[in-house]
């Protein structure tokens, strides 16, 4: 896929451009956060505490006098470490299971298929805390806990996936043109299963931004030392009936993150799929339907994973 | 080049005459799951003791209606499938389904053209790189680029149109890059599953004289599985008549059809609608 | 009756799929409707039954023994379906409920217009059912028991059991094998003929056509460019659509040695 269109295909669509723009912003934040920020996140200053927005501090301070807008650039590196670690780690999880549960002999497929149902079962939640009980809440905990919780979710959408597209006649045709196994998963299945599996991923990832940002919030998070939007909900929350205002900073920044990450994954199934690109190339023959079998023309509906699929369209003479 | 004419062992000689491709006693069984922990699955004989041979230069039809095991004795033929009992051999050696790696040498020689033009395309790719994909996978030397191009062109298509996605052609279009796929590597063998089933009469037409030209102009054996036995008798020197999993009767397609010796033959001779 | 189309256009975002197509089934003849795909031949049936999608613009005229159909509700329409214009489309797989039993879809023409008692339904159905060649206990199946062509027989049951002068076919042998296909036109001319009903059988498929019809209207792009006697279309074909699918039908069909 030539890296260009789907740039472009990508930032042509409001949703992906302003996705991009405040995920981007948010990835600014984290790193220029690791050098400066306007003053220290962690500098108490009782006699600072609860000051209105000022040059000096540009989303005012907090119940003990914390520069609230440095606090929020500075989490937001834990919120982009989270989000990216347990994304990294639900991807590895989420497809290593599929391929197990899809590609091997049957006994294999049939337990794997058992040992997923049985795992989405358990509420990331009660995963994170039994583990923030075994070790100590952290980080780690968030990102282990968030990183197999959907990591399963997406084994298990996947794995319907890669069974249907396994049954495609361009697989049988690559293996026929001498395809192994590794070059029908990398080249046919995975590219095919992306549109699904692009959104499970974003969602894991927005995901364990709020089963952070809870579990900071509870306790069994990210330790004091660790800026994190969740904390600082936590802290402010208690004097929700005094002071209201100041808790729509780190709210603001965790629902604009996750609704980000949502609109991102949508934007990037839509930009991958050669068929939603539109617009067909000057001089070449339209697509008039030929076939009894063919599918609607030109249809754009953005059904997923196989819109033009004639696998219920009844094709002349049914074949053994 | 000054061969010596007569071979050294009667194993060559063998492989020099005997046929291309060639299947013997093929059977294959399906256990389907079982529904109770108590009985075993149904079993299910696709095919049953099927033997087939494909000659060299010579155009070889299975004519069968669905559950006539015609898809699966392809499948075998073709080392895509297992076969519960039987063997497959071609230009002498056998052939078994095993690592991509080890069946290079058959797959070089073998292409194929399934018969739905909507799903034989990977949805996401350019036909450029779908039609040249047997170039890679095969390692075949030599500009691919070049090779595509001129493939494109003798399938009737335009080379310029390598960047297209399959959804930008019509049924037609995109058989015929399944055929410049099936035949860019240079096999000696092109196999069609149904291969004009899903199209337009006059699609079909003129897709018929392209694969008896492609077979003509680059010396192809070809085997071509088919329930419409119209097509076949245009274009099969030899054909297999099909029925639940057997093989009930086989010779020169004027002899088949001409003079069908079998009651399923000529009942399905008998059924098919003509124009005359 | 008699089936009267004339100028008949549809509309679709803009695009005319049917663009001025005029057809006459006279009473107990048997129509073919001949076209490739995209020629809009499907798209006619469908607005003869008044069930095209919503966005689609009809104009021109459609009359059933003189009775105009174009316009009509589908509160107007529905009395008609089922009981006078029946249809058999093409894929026996999905024409039938999946989770109701072939004697009750059989017998649902029927029950939609008129009071019938069960036991009396059960009856006309495997009545029908017989005169289709299949057997009592088909009325107790569930569709996924039954073969493809079996299926498709219990959906021209049900098409004919109450009754209907226009019986419309769009493309109702295409999904089948060809022993099941020939067996299935006999029916279809069977039937009509002892029953005097008006046919419209439609198929991309020249071969079939000529098994089933006696005159036929060629279709191409929406438009009707040829008609007349199917053995006239075959002997003589005049438009070039015409001969085109002659000539691509001679090259890929049977020939009788």
């Amino acid at each position: 896929m030539r890296r260009g269109s789907f740039v472009r295909a990508l930032l042509h669509r409001p949703q992906g451009a302003a996705a991009v723009a405040w995920l981007a912003l948010v990835a600014l934040a984290a790193a220029v956060s690791r050098f400066w920020t306007p003053a220290d996140p962690f500098r108490t200053d009782p006699y600072s505490a609860w000051l209105p927005p000022s040059a000096g501090h540009l989303l005012g301070t907090d119940a003990v006098g914390r520069d609230i807008a440095s606090y929020v650039m500075a989490a937001s590196g834990t919120t982009v470490l989270v989000a990216v670690a347990s994304g990294a780690l639900a991807l590895v999880v989420g497809l290593g299971l599929a391929a197990l549960g899809s590609l091997t002999a049957r006994a294999v497929r049939e337990s794997v298929a058992v040992l997923i149902d049985v795992l989405v079962a358990f509420p990331t939640i009660l995963v994170a805390m039994a583990l923030a009980a075994a070790f100590g809440g952290s980080l780690g905990v968030v990102v282990v806990a968030a990183g197999l919780g959907y990591g399963v979710t997406i084994a298990r959408v996947s794995r319907s996936e890669i069974r249907r597209v396994a049954r495609e006649d361009y697989v049988t045709a690559a293996r026929a043109s001498g395809a192994g196994t590794a070059s029908v998963l990398l080249r046919h299945v995975l590219p095919n299963i992306a549109p699904v599996f692009v959104v499970q991923l974003s969602l894991a990832m927005a995901t364990s931004i709020l089963a952070e940002a809870g579990l900071s919030f509870l306790g069994y998070g990210a330790s004091a030392e660790t800026a994190s939007w969740g904390r600082l909900l936590a802290d402010l929350q208690k004097f929700l009936g005094v002071h209201p205002w100041t808790i729509v900073w780190p709210g603001l920044a965790i629902t604009l993150t996750v609704l980000a990450l949502n609109l991102l994954g949508d934007a990037v199934r839509d930009a991958a799929d050669p068929r939603l690109r539109g617009g067909r190339r000057a001089g070449s023959t339209p697509p008039a339907a030929d076939s009894p079998a063919a599918p609607p023309a030109a249809s754009t509906t953005a059904a997923p994973a196989s819109p033009a699929s004639p696998a219920d369209a009844p094709a002349p003479g049914v074949t053994s | 080049m000054t061969a010596d004419p007569t071979p050294d062992s009667p194993a060559d000689q063998t492989a020099l005459d005997g046929p291309l491709l060639s299947g013997r006693g093929l059977s294959r069984t399906f256990t389907l799951p079982r529904r109770s922990p108590f009985q075993p699955g149904a079993v299910r004989h696709a095919l049953v003791e099927a033997d087939l041979d494909v000659g060299r230069g010579e155009s070889v039809a299975l004519i069968g209606e669905s559950g006539s095991g015609k898809s699966t004795l392809v499948r075998l033929l073709l080392a895509l499938d297992r076969p519960t009992a039987g063997t497959v051999t071609f230009d002498g050696r056998e052939v078994r389904p095993d690592r991509a790696s080890r069946l290079r040498w058959f797959r070089r020689r073998t292409g194929v053209v399934l018969q739905d033009p909507y799903s034989s395309l990977d949805p996401r790719m350019r036909i450029g790189d779908v039609v040249a994909e047997p170039l890679r996978l095969l390692r075949v030397p030599g500009d691919h680029r070049r090779a595509v191009a001129e493939v494109l062109d003798r399938v009737g298509l335009d080379p310029r149109d390598v960047d297209l996605w399959p959804h930008e052609l019509s049924g037609g279009q995109r058989q015929r890059v399944a055929l410049a796929r099936a035949v860019v590597h240079g096999p000696d063998l092109l196999v069609g599953d149904e291969p004009m089933s899903a199209l337009d009469v006059t699609v079909r037409a003129q897709v018929l004289a392209l694969l008896a030209e492609l077979r003509d102009d680059l010396g192809l054996s070809l085997l071509i599985v088919s329930h419409d036995v119209g097509l076949v008798q245009h274009l099969a020197d030899r054909v297999a008549v099909l029925k639940d999993g057997r093989v009930v009767e086989q010779g020169a397609t004027s002899d088949v059809l001409g003079r069908p010796q079998h009651d399923y033959t000529r009942q399905l001779i008998a059924s098919v609608p003509t124009i005359d | 009756m008699t089936l009267d189309v004339d100028d008949l256009t549809v509309t679709i975002d803009g695009r005319p799929v049917v663009d001025g197509v005029s057809l006459h089934l006279a009473d107990g003849a048997r129509l073919g409707l001949i076209g490739e795909s995209g020629s809009g031949k499907s798209m006619t049936t469908l607005a003869v039954l008044g069930l095209l999608p919503p966005r689609a613009v009809v104009t021109g005229s459609i009359r059933l023994d003189g009775r105009e159909l174009v316009g009509l509700s589908d509160r107007q329409m529905a009395p008609l379906r089922g009981a006078t214009i029946a249809a058999v489309f093409q894929d026996p797989r999905t024409a039938l409920d999946p989770v109701v039993t072939i004697g009750r879809q059989v017998a649902e023409p029927l029950r939609l217009h008129g009071r019938i008692s069960r036991s009396e339904a059960r009856r006309r159905a495997v009545a029908a059912l017989a005169e289709v060649g299949l057997d009592e206990q088909v009325a107790d199946a569930w569709p996924h028991q039954l073969s493809g062509g079996q299926r498709q027989r219990a959906v021209i049951a049900t098409a004919l059991i109450a009754g209907p002068a226009v019986l419309l076919a769009d493309e109702p042998t295409t999904a089948l094998d060809v022993t099941t296909q020939a067996e299935v036109l006999a029916l279809f001319r069977r039937l009509v003929d002892e029953r005097g009903a008006s046919l419209l059988f439609v198929t991309h498929d020249l071969a079939v056509l000529a098994q089933v019809a006696e005159e036929a209207a060629v279709l191409s792009r929406g438009r009707v460019v040829e008609s007349g006697p199917v053995a006239r279309l075959l002997g003589s074909p005049v438009h070039p659509v015409t001969r085109g699918l002659v000539e691509a039908t001679r090259a890929t069909t049977w020939r009788t040695p």
